[in-house]
């Protein structure tokens, strides 16, 4: 048998291999039967397959509003909570998912007054957290690099310029330029430089005084709140709240926000 | 070590007759017949009955091995009263001593002599004793140390008892939380000076579960002061100070054996701990500042020494997982009480009552809390005020927690509220048992509250956007994810722009460079004449006549006022041949030229 005819042989025999394992589903399949399950109410089933989607690696902005917004819908408030905060970190300026984040905040913090009488709806993070994510990275990035060559080009071409108008008019420029890239540049320092951050996925969690599963309980944490990792042991994570309380949780119980 | 325990008695007996010195020296060993090895004493003591300057001559121990600073016992230099007064003193001094083998040891040179004359008043013959080869001689414990005659009391100016008939005491025995662990010194490093002893009632606790911890100050004396400059770290526990003296040291001071030394020791500190979490915790040292006089009140020397106590670790445990209620609380140790009450059995429906639940258990009870109240139908149940109190007043701390919880009915009738079921861990028997209480019934009267009529209505705070049905469905790509990438593209243009800035300047000077060497071969003469040379070779007759017209020019200029006449006269003839045959044509262009460049060689040679 000729070399050619065995290197066909074993193409045909890796296709049936794969073809007799389990079928992966497409996107567009999996999206439409999230949706379809979110209209007639089965929000567990339109979540799963959303999850389904971010898995398989479809997650761009869209998708996880979707996901929280199904999230929202089932009363899951971390999870929604994360979901969204990731869609608006992504994406500072998309209003639905802004929205939606706050709608899911204000739920919660109504369900968690209805239990107990009192509620905290969002603690405020640091300034310098909140000038960080007033743009993605990849927009921040790019706006400073613009306005570098932006200055750099008017000053070159304010060598040349023959008038008093031209010169005055570079200048201008070059300050405009100036400002907006240090305005960007800021913002890129105060995201580099912030704690990476977390979003608390369950509710009734308290934070742990070690990295045990028995360890003595401290202060609670609410469904929904910002913590900032400081830390991992393990299974578990060491996260400090916006209110300074520091203690362990497990991994599995937060929702990490990118950079 | 050596106690040196120099102890003065006074006495004054009124007599009629004049006053008359009396000395008398003594050498014992305790015990009479040591094993090789072992610590004894060699007890050095002097009497003087009466006056006089006396002073006691050191000991020859032979090949003891001497414990101690062998110094002899001390004599304050005192005259003897007149009048018919007589004085007494009697002094010690403990030598610790060893000895390396087996054998016969002779101890001399226990002399007095007067400190004014040198004589010697008294002498004690050479004491002979046995050392026996180890485990072979019968255990004597050496004794109390007895140097003086009457009963051993707080110092004084007169011991007690001394004008009593004086009956042998009954050895005290010392009871309460202060009295240090007997037997083997543990906790402490010994040290005749004085020393700081820790300990703990139970070096391997449960996680929550109370230890006290407590320090002693041994001094050898009767009592010390103290200070304290730095307290130790309870990393890992919960504490809670139980006993800490503001003004005296220590609330009494108890004798206490360390080897073949007296100390007194004082507890100073005790404090109850509770690990909050398994493993070794260490205790950390607890350092003293520590004052008291050596001797006794007249002629002691005051001491002022630096204790730190070593670290403690305790080794803390998890309660065993099996048997373990699911809702118990990490911490909770046992027993555990409850109580429960209403403030009112009887509320309309819609009214809060306060339901406060109390419970006891031991001091770190007030960390763990409790657990949540069992949900009931119809009625809502809302977190109120806690507090926690902790009782010291005993052995053990016990802790007091009280719970307030506001209760609203929002139907009418009864409503139990269940049991509240607290697991907790029991040390003793190592297993887990449920405090149980049940909770008060609550009767509410008048009609079910009714839903919120706008409840119904959507809330524009709360409503969510629709889903986004066509996403685009892609993976999301970040680039600025990293620091090189985001610091690297932030600095482009400014590296960039700098590495031009660079590159430029090298150019500029590369070309200036050549500039100033294409214009110093211009305006040579040599140069010019090499051009010159060259234009003619290619026929280029009046170009040549140029150059080496400019090249005569140069020479000329180039000399300046270093030419002498014939020279010029030279180089103004060879121009006006090179013009000559330049313009008129005039002359040959080559014997022009080779005029021209001897002209010029001239004009060099003469600059």
């Amino acid at each position: 048998m000729s070399a050619r005819r065995w290197l066909a042989a074993a193409v045909v025999l890796a296709s049936l291999t794969t073809s007799t394992s389990s079928f992966a589903v497409p996107a567009r399949e999996l999206l439409s039967r999230a949706v379809s399950a979110e209209a007639r109410g089965d929000l567990a089933g339109s979540a799963r397959a959303f999850e389904e989607l971010v898995a398989a690696g479809v997650d761009d902005g869209d998708v996880l509003y979707d996901l929280g917004t199904v999230y929202a819908r089932a009363e899951r408030y971390g999870e929604a909570v994360w979901c969204l905060e990731r869609v608006v970190r992504r994406w500072p300026f998309d209003l639905g998912a802004r929205e939606n984040l706050r709608a899911t905040r204000v739920r919660l913090a109504r369900r968690d007054a209805g239990r107990s009488g009192r509620a905290v709806v969002e603690h405020e993070p640091p300034f310098k957290v909140q000038l960080g994510e007033l743009l993605p990275l990849d927009l921040s990035v790019p706006l400073v690099m613009m306005a570098e060559l932006a200055v750099i080009g008017l000053w070159l071409w304010r060598r040349r310029a023959r008038s008093e108008m031209q010169r005055v008019g570079t200048a201008a420029g070059m300050a405009l330029a100036a400002m907006v890239g240090a305005f960007a540049l800021t913002v890129v320092v105060a995201r580099r430089t912030s704690p990476p951050a977390a979003i608390v996925l369950r509710e009734g969690l308290r934070l742990g005084q070690s990295a045990r599963v028995d360890a003595i309980p401290d202060a609670a944490v609410r469904e929904g709140e910002r913590v900032e990792r400081l830390g991992r042991d393990g299974e578990f994570t060491r996260v400090r709240t916006l209110t300074g309380h520091t203690g362990w949780l497990r991994t599995r119980d937060l929702g990490a926000l990118g950079p | 070590m050596r106690l040196s325990t120099a102890t003065v008695c006074l006495s004054i007996v009124a007599a009629a007759s004049a006053a008359r010195a009396e000395t008398r020296v003594t050498v014992q060993v305790d015990p009479p017949t040591p094993e090789v090895g072992q610590v004894f004493r060699v007890v050095y003591t002097l009497q003087v009955n009466g006056g006089g300057n006396i002073a006691a001559t050191p000991l020859e121990l032979g090949d003891l091995d001497v414990l101690s600073n062998p110094g002899p016992p001390q004599m304050p230099q005192m005259m003897v009263w007149g009048g018919g007064g007589m004085m007494m003193f009697n002094s010690s001094t403990e030598y610790a001593v060893r000895a390396r083998r087996p054998g016969r040891y002779t101890i001399r040179g226990a002399r007095a002599v007067d400190r004014q004359t040198g004589r010697t008043v008294a002498q004690s013959g050479p004491v002979t004793f046995t050392v026996a080869r180890a485990g072979s001689a019968p255990q004597v414990q050496p004794g109390m140390p007895n140097p003086m005659p009457f009963p051993a009391g707080p110092p004084g100016f007169f011991p007690p008892g001394m004008n009593d008939d004086p009956e042998p005491e009954e050895p005290q025995t010392y009871q309460g939380v202060d009295v240090p662990p007997q037997g083997r010194l543990t906790g402490a490093v010994a040290d005749r000076s004085g020393f700081l002893r820790v300990a703990v009632d139970n070096p391997e606790p449960w996680v929550g579960q109370q230890v006290i911890w407590r320090a002693w100050i041994y001094v050898p004396s009767y009592e010390a002061g103290c200070e304290s400059v730095r307290e130790p770290a309870f990393d890992g526990f919960w504490s809670e100070v139980l006993f800490q003296p503001q003004q005296a040291c220590a609330p009494r001071w108890i004798p206490q054996r360390v080897g073949s030394v007296t100390m007194t020791a004082g507890m100073t500190r005790r404090v109850a701990l509770f690990p909050t979490r398994a493993g070794a915790l260490t205790v950390g040292p607890l350092t003293m500042r520590i004052e008291y006089v050596e001797g006794d009140a007249f002629f002691g020397r005051r001491r002022l020494y630096e204790v730190t106590s070593p670290s403690l670790t305790l080794t803390a445990r998890e309660p065993p997982t099996e048997g373990r209620p699911p809702t118990w609380v990490p911490g909770t140790i046992g027993p555990v009480t409850l109580q429960a009450s209403l403030d009112r059995d009887n509320a309309p429906v819609g009214e809060t009552v306060t339901l406060t639940v109390r419970a006891q258990g031991n001091g770190y009870l007030g960390s763990v809390g409790l657990p949540p109240l069992p949900a009931v139908e119809g009625v809502r149940v809302l977190p109120g005020n806690s507090r926690s109190q902790n009782d010291t007043s005993g052995e053990d701390v016990v802790g007091h927690l009280t719970n307030e919880y506001r209760v609203v009915a929002d139907a009418p009738g009864p409503h139990p509220l269940g049991t509240l079921r607290v697991p907790w861990f029991d040390p003793s028997t190592q297993r887990y048992q449920v405090a149980e209480v049940v909770l008060p019934t609550l009767t509410s009267t008048g009609e079910a509250a009714r839903p919120d009529a706008d409840a119904n209505r959507e809330d524009p705070t709360t409503t969510l956007n629709p889903l986004r049905p066509s996403p685009p469905l892609s993976h999301h790509r970040a680039w600025f994810t990293t620091g090189p990438r985001v610091w690297g593209a932030v600095l482009f243009p400014p590296v960039a722009l700098a590495l031009y800035g660079v590159g430029r300047w090298v150019a500029l000077a590369w070309t200036e460079r050549r500039r100033a060497r294409a214009e110093g071969e211009r305006n040579d003469p040599d140069a010019l004449l090499r051009q010159a040379k060259a234009a003619l070779d290619k026929g280029d007759t009046t170009t040549a006549l140029s150059l080496a017209g400019r090249a005569l020019d140069r020479a000329e200029r180039a000399a300046g006022g270093a030419l002498d006449d014939v020279t010029k006269a030279r180089l103004r003839a060879a121009r006006q041949r090179c013009d000559d045959a330049r313009f008129g044509g005039a002359g040959d262009a080559a014997a022009v030229l080779d005029e021209a460049r001897s002209a010029v060689t001239a004009a060099e040679a003469s600059a």
